[in-house]
């Protein structure tokens, strides 16, 4: 009975020691054993969070996309490594991954600060630049005859210049850029357009000046009266003896910015001419007219070359019966070509003039500067 | 004596057994992955996106404890159970908030569509008595050019809201609200200046 209580008792001594040497020898190994980086796996993820906090993912969306693959690649290996035989785990590479993945994330976060504070001042000052653009031109574009695709162009130049404003007060700086960068094109097509339009318009003013001039001397050293039409102001001007008698309203053609080409243009033509015939009563439907001698030489020179040299249609004709005539008033321009006056002015200038009066008809009497101030 | 000793050995051994063999809380990961996808079907990265950041980075924190009991030789998922189980609940409430803000969203982009209709007919109805002078032919034209457009942004927006871009709509509406507001001062003040009544 005793040898049984002692083995009893050495079989138990044998088991705590076992036990305790178990314990002690798993502590050892555990302590041991390769530790997975889970506090540099925790702050990849808060560099993450701070990193989206700044809108990282919008403004530098690569390296905060790589910070997150990283970051991810951690986890998996992390995953990967807890399948393993716990001494044989290795997490070198997840911590590697896990710290790369912070320091992605805190450059993409630090760009997205950068870039956006950048985005926001440069924004501002090219809203501000286009918008001061825009209204600078308008008196410009208000005053042209500018095709519908144009306008529409820059109408919607314009509505998008106002929902870049919008979003650039919500703080979406990047889609306010997206929206001035679409603004830009289409206001500045049209501004080009028509600045084109204008240049092109005005670079024969020097000729112009030329030929008022020559129209109001040659008035008045023949001691006669002449006609001077200025249409970019609409004005009609009379002179006598090389003095200024009358000016009337006048109204032209449409598509009055340049000369007349071709039949059905609406333009009113650009030249020397004079007056052929004097129209009243059932002549012409327009109270009263003054037929003038278009096409001159140098309009049917012209109407050749760009017929030859295609510029216009084969089957297109140079057109005719082009007048200073009654019927205006109506405050727009409107006529074929010809140059429309108050039936009451008409009485005025019918009167002083006579076949064979010169009538001048240039583009503006002003430069291109003063024009639009 | 002996029985107290068997009974030791086997409490240890059972002990032993239960925590290395803790279950992995697979269903609650699967439901916290699946409320988050549904949260993000519902837009809450549109509307709400910073509340939808913090319930991401509740699972990623949730999984992160996942991985680390995984690792230990006496598993316990309790804690990290009862954070798994709190992602739908928040889910469930960010689903809300987001479908919240979504309608405020709309209400504000319709209402600020209704005004700018409204205003947007009364500028039609009113370019129509515009003065066609010398000097205002081109203008008014412009006018009415710039009316055809904002018509078309109008279209747009409505068209936005009926597929569900509310936020869009409201950021091109409250753009279309200052153009239609700044062409009913312009007639306004062209009418104005010609004596015409309105």
């Amino acid at each position: 009975m005793k040898r049984k209580k002692r083995l009893v008792v050495r079989i138990f001594v044998t088991l705590i020691i076992v036990l305790v040497a178990g314990v002690v020898s798993s502590f050892i190994l555990i302590q041991i054993a390769p530790k997975p980086p889970v506090k540099e796996i925790g702050k990849a993820r808060e560099a993450i969070s701070a990193a989206r906090s700044v809108n990282a993912h919008i403004y530098d969306p690569e390296q905060f996309r790589r910070a997150e693959r990283l970051y991810d690649s951690a986890v998996l290996l992390w995953k990967f490594q807890n399948q393993e035989f716990f001494l044989k785990r290795n997490f070198d590479k997840c911590q590697t991954y896990a710290i790369l993945a912070e320091t992605n994330a805190i450059l993409a976060g630090d760009h997205a600060v950068e870039k956006s504070t950048n985005l926001q001042k440069t924004l501002r000052a090219d809203i501000d630049k286009l918008r001061s653009e825009v209204k600078d031109f308008k008196q410009i574009f208000d005053r042209l005859p500018i095709g519908d695709d144009i306008s529409k162009k820059y109408e919607k130049g314009k509505l998008l210049l106002a929902e870049s404003e919008v979003n650039y007060q919500e703080g979406n700086y990047l889609i306010s850029l997206e929206k001035l960068t679409q603004s830009k094109e289409l206001i500045n097509k049209a501004m080009t357009y028509t600045n084109n339009m204008v240049s092109n318009y005005f670079s024969n003013y020097s000729t112009w000046v030329k030929w008022a001039d020559q129209t109001i001397s040659l008035s008045k050293r023949n001691q006669s009266t002449a006609i001077l039409v200025d249409k970019f102001s609409g004005k009609c001007y009379v002179y006598k003896n090389g003095a200024l008698k009358y000016t009337f309203p006048a109204e032209v053609g449409k598509n009055w910015v340049g000369t007349k080409r071709y039949k059905g243009d609406k333009a009113t033509p650009e030249g020397f001419y004079t007056i052929t015939k004097k129209k009243s009563n059932h002549q012409t439907k327009y109270y009263k007219a003054l037929l003038l001698n278009y096409p001159n030489g140098e309009d049917k020179q012209r109407f050749s070359r760009d017929v030859k040299e295609g510029r216009i249609s084969r089957s297109a004709q140079i057109g005719g019966m082009i007048e200073i005539h009654g019927g205006g008033g109506r405050g727009a321009n409107w006529t074929d070509g010809c140059i429309a006056l108050t039936n009451k002015d008409m009485d005025v200038i019918f009167n002083v003039v006579s076949e064979g009066t010169p009538v001048t008809i240039i583009g503006s009497l002003v430069g291109l500067k003063e024009a639009f101030e | 004596m002996k029985k107290n000793l068997l009974f030791v050995i086997a409490s240890v051994s059972l002990m032993l057994i239960f925590a290395g063999c803790a279950k992995l809380p697979q269903a609650e990961i699967d439901a916290a992955k699946a409320a988050i996808e549904e949260v993000r079907a519902a837009q809450a990265d549109v509307y709400l996106p910073g509340e939808f950041s913090a319930i991401n980075d509740s699972l990623r924190v949730a999984l992160e404890k996942v991985e680390a009991q995984k690792g230990k030789l006496f598993k316990s998922y309790k804690k990290v159970k009862v954070q798994l189980v709190n992602i739908p609940t928040m889910a469930a409430t960010l689903k809300a908030n987001t479908e919240t803000k979504k309608a405020e969203v709309k209400a504000e982009a319709e209402s600020i569509l209704a005004a700018v209709t409204t205003m947007q007919l009364e500028n039609n109805t009113l370019s129509a008595k515009l003065p066609m002078g010398k000097n205002e032919r081109e203008a008014v034209e412009a006018i009415k050019a710039e009316l055809g457009v904002i018509d078309g942004a109008i279209t747009e927006v409505s068209t936005m809201l009926t597929n569900g871009d509310f936020m869009g709509a409201l950021n091109k509406v409250n753009a279309v609200k200052q153009q239609v507001e700044a062409k009913n001062l312009e007639i306004k003040d062209v009418l104005t200046k010609a004596r015409i009544k309105f």
